[in-house]
C-alpha cells in the first residue's frame, strides 16, 4: 500500500500544487454553492421543509446541504420556455436597464484572493457517491414521469398531481441529502425510493361503513333502500372515496366558474373531493335523475385528483388519457362538456372540461353500456376508444367488476323500491362482455 | 408577526391589476379595493382555494421509516410559514400576487438581484429566485438579501469563524 507523507503539499511541485489548490477551491465553492441553494430554498419552501422536519426525514432548515438543481427550478425552467420570464420583467420593474442588472458587481476572480486563505486547512473533499445502475433508472424513470407532467401542463392549468409530485419530490430530496451529509458523502442523489413510491398503490383501504346519507327523504327516497342499491350497484371501491352523500331541497345555479355558457344552468348534484361528499340539490328531486346522476358524481369521486387506488404514477397516465380523450375527433360530444369555455383561460376551460369529460363518459357507460339495450343490438354511443379507457380504469381498480351486476341493481332498484313495481326491467341480458379485461 | 398582509392581485390570463386586497390570519378576504366586476369572482375562486384551510403536502416517512407516504401538515396562523404558504397557494392560481412597492423593499430587491448575478447559486435556482421575487414576503426577501451577503463576504474575506 503505497503511504504519502501527511505535508503532501511539501512533496508537490508549483505546478502540482497550484493544481490542488484550484481543485480546493472548487470544492470550497461548491461546498459554498450548496449552503447557499439551501438557505434560500429554506425561505422559498420553509412550509414543505418545516414539514419534512417534522415527519422526520428532513434535518432542520433545509438540510445543511442542498443541490441547486431543484425539481421546482426544473419546472420553472420549462415553464419559461413558454413564459420567458428572464430577468426583464424584474429589471423592468426596478427601473433599470437589463444590462445593468446583469453586470456582475465583481468580478468572480475575487475567488482566487481566498486561494491563499484555501491553501491550508480546507475541509476535504467528501467522497464522491456512485451513481449505480439502479440510480440511472431511476433517474430515468423520473424524467419519463416528469415528461408526462410537462406535457400535461402544457394543455391545461395547474394540476393537484403536478401539487403533489414536485412538493414531494422537494422534501424527498432533503431528506437524500440530509442522509449524505451525514454520512460525509457528496454527489448525485438516488431516487430509487422515490420513483418506488411514485409508483406504489397506496394501502388497500379498510373502510368498512358507506357514506352516510341525509336528506333523502326529501326526494322519496328510504336511505336504507338507497344505501343497499349503492353497494350492489357500484364498484367496491368508490363507495370508500365517499363519506356522506346528501340530498338538499334547494335551487343551485351553476354560476360563473364553468363559463358564461353555464353559469344559468342549475345543478343537480357536485362532488367535494376534499371532504368526499356528494349533494344534491332540487334539480335532482326526481329519483331517476339523480341515480343518473349519481353516476356522474361518483365518477368524480374516482377521477384522478383524489383517487385512493391508483398509485401516483397512474394517476397521472389516467389524467393525461383522458385529456387525449377531450379534444380528439371522436369523442363522446355532451352539450355540458362542449359548453365549458370562456373561463379565466383556455386551460382553465381544459381542466374543468378533463373533469367533466370523465364524468360523462362514467355516466353513459354505466346507463348504456355498449350492446345491452335493444336486446343487445345497441353498440352504445361511446367511441371504442372511450371504452378502451373505461376498460383501463378498470383494470386497475375493480378488474372483477362487471357493469351487468350495475344495471341488474338498477332495474331492481328502480322497479321495486321507486316505482312501486310498475317498470318491468329489461328482460335481454345478452351481453357478456362488459368485463373491464374482457 | 404581522396579522394580515396586503398585495396586489394580477389576473394572469390579461396581466391586468385587479387591485388590492387583504388576508388576515383568520382567511378572512378584503377585495373591496378591486374592480368592482371582479369582486365576485375573487370572493368565490378565493373561497374555493382556502375551502381545506392552509396546507401544505409532502413526502414524509411511514412508521417503518423505510417507505414513504404524502403526508400533509396544516399551518397555523401562528406560523411563520402561514402567509408565505396563502401567498403561494393564491399564487398557484390564476392570480398572481404582487406587494405594495416601498422604498425599502426597492432597495433589498435591487440588493438582491445584484448580489444574484454574482452569486455561485446555479442558473435554474437564479431564475426561480427571480420569478418569486416579487410575491416574497419582506421577512423572506431580507433573509435571502442576508444569505446572498453572507455568501459574498465568505467568497471574499474566507470563512467567518476564521476571519480576524
Amino acid at each position: 500500500m503505497e503511504h504519502k507523507p501527511e505535508n503532501i503539499e511539501g512533496e508537490l511541485s508549483a505546478k502540482e500544487l497550484e493544481a490542488l489548490n484550484q481543485e480546493k477551491l472548487q470544492w470550497r465553492r461548491e461546498r459554498i454553492r450548496k449552503q447557499t441553494t439551501a438557505k434560500i430554498g429554506a425561505v422559498l419552501f420553509s412550509a414543505w421543509v418545516a414539514m419534512g422536519a417534522i415527519s422526520g426525514t428532513i434535518e432542520k432548515g433545509a438540510g445543511e446541504k442542498g443541490r441547486s438543481r431543484t425539481s421546482i427550478s426544473e419546472v420553472l425552467r420549462e415553464k419559461e420556455k413558454k413564459l420567458p420570464l428572464d430577468f426583464k420583467w424584474l429589471t423592468d420593474y426596478l427601473g433599470r436597464s437589463k444590462r445593468d442588472a446583469q453586470k456582475p458587481e465583481a468580478k468572480k476572480g475575487t475567488l482566487t484572493k481566498g486561494g491563499a486563505i484555501e491553501s491550508r486547512g480546507v475541509t476535504a473533499p467528501r467522497k464522491e457517491m456512485v451513481q449505480t445502475q439502479e440510480m440511472i433508472e431511476a433517474n430515468a424513470e423520473m424524467e419519463r414521469i416528469e415528461e408526462m407532467i410537462r406535457q400535461t401542463e402544457a394543455k391545461m392549468h395547474a394540476s393537484t398531481l403536478w401539487f403533489e409530485y414536485y412538493p414531494s419530490k422537494f422534501a424527498y430530496r432533503k431528506g437524500e441529502e440530509s442522509k449524505q451529509e451525514k454520512m460525509g458523502m457528496s454527489g448525485p442523489i438516488s431516487y430509487v425510493e422515490f420513483v418506488q413510491w411514485v409508483k406504489k398503490r397506496p394501502e388497500a383501504m379498510q373502510k368498512e361503513q358507506g357514506p352516510t346519507l341525509q336528506g333523502f327523504e326529501l326526494a322519496n327516497i328510504k336511505s336504507e333502500e338507497f344505501e343497499a342499491y349503492l353497494k350492489a350497484a357500484y364498484p367496491k371501491s368508490w363507495l370508500q372515496h365517499i363519506s356522506s352523500i346528501t340530498y338538499t331541497n334547494r335551487a343551485e345555479k351553476m354560476g360563473p366558474d364553468y363559463g358564461p355558457n353555464l353559469q344559468d344552468w342549475q345543478v343537480c348534484g357536485e362532488m367535494d373531493r376534499e371532504r368526499g361528499s356528494i349533494e344534491f340539490f332540487a334539480d335532482c328531486k326526481d329519483p331517476n335523475k339523480l341515480l343518473k346522476s349519481l353516476s356522474h358524481e361518483l365518477g368524480h369521486s374516482v377521477d384522478w385528483n383524489k383517487n385512493k387506488v391508483m398509485s401516483l404514477e397512474e394517476r397521472l397516465q389516467f389524467q393525461q388519457k383522458v385529456l387525449e380523450r377531450v379534444v380528439a375527433p371522436d369523442r363522446f360530444v355532451s352539450e355540458y362538456v362542449e359548453s365549458i369555455r370562456g373561463t379565466e383561460s383556455p386551460k382553465e376551460d381544459m381542466r374543468l372540461r378533463a373533469g367533466e369529460y370523465w364524468a360523462v363518459i362514467v355516466k353513459e357507460y354505466f346507463a348504456h353500456p355498449p350492446n345491452y339495450w335493444n336486446g343487445g343490438k345497441d353498440p352504445g354511443r361511446l367511441s371504442p376508444k372511450d371504452l378502451e379507457l373505461i376498460k383501463w380504469f378498470f383494470a386497475k381498480t375493480d378488474p372483477d367488476f362487471d357493469v351487468l351486476s350495475h344495471k341488474k341493481a338498477h332495474s331492481d332498484y328502480v322497479a321495486t323500491k321507486l316505482s312501486g313495481g310498475t317498470i318491468t326491467p329489461p328482460k335481454l341480458f345478452i351481453q357478456t362482455n362488459h368485463k373491464p379485461n374482457g | 408577526m404581522d396579522n394580515s398582509i396586503s398585495f396586489h392581485i394580477i389576473r394572469r390570463m390579461d396581466e391586468r391589476d385587479i387591485g388590492p386586497v387583504s388576508v388576515n390570519e383568520g382567511l378572512h378576504f378584503d377585495v373591496s379595493g378591486t374592480i368592482e366586476e371582479a369582486r365576485m369572482e375573487l370572493s368565490l375562486r378565493f373561497g374555493e382555494i382556502f375551502s381545506g384551510g392552509v396546507s401544505v403536502m409532502a413526502h414524509g416517512p411511514d412508521a417503518d421509516d423505510d417507505s414513504h407516504s404524502l403526508i400533509s401538515k396544516t399551518i397555523l396562523p401562528s406560523d411563520r410559514d402561514f402567509f408565505p404558504t396563502v401567498i403561494d397557494m393564491i399564487d398557484s392560481s390564476e392570480y398572481r400576487v404582487v406587494f405594495p412597492e416601498t422604498e425599502e423593499r426597492k432597495q433589498i430587491l435591487e440588493s438582491i438581484v445584484t448580489l444574484l448575478s454574482t452569486a455561485t447559486l446555479e442558473e435554474g435556482y437564479k431564475r426561480m429566485v427571480m420569478e418569486k421575487l416579487l410575491r416574497l414576503l419582506d421577512w423572506q426577501l431580507k433573509d435571502i438579501l442576508k444569505t446572498l451577503t453572507e455568501e459574498r463576504d465568505v467568497l471574499k474575506y474566507g470563512n467567518k469563524n476564521t476571519k480576524k
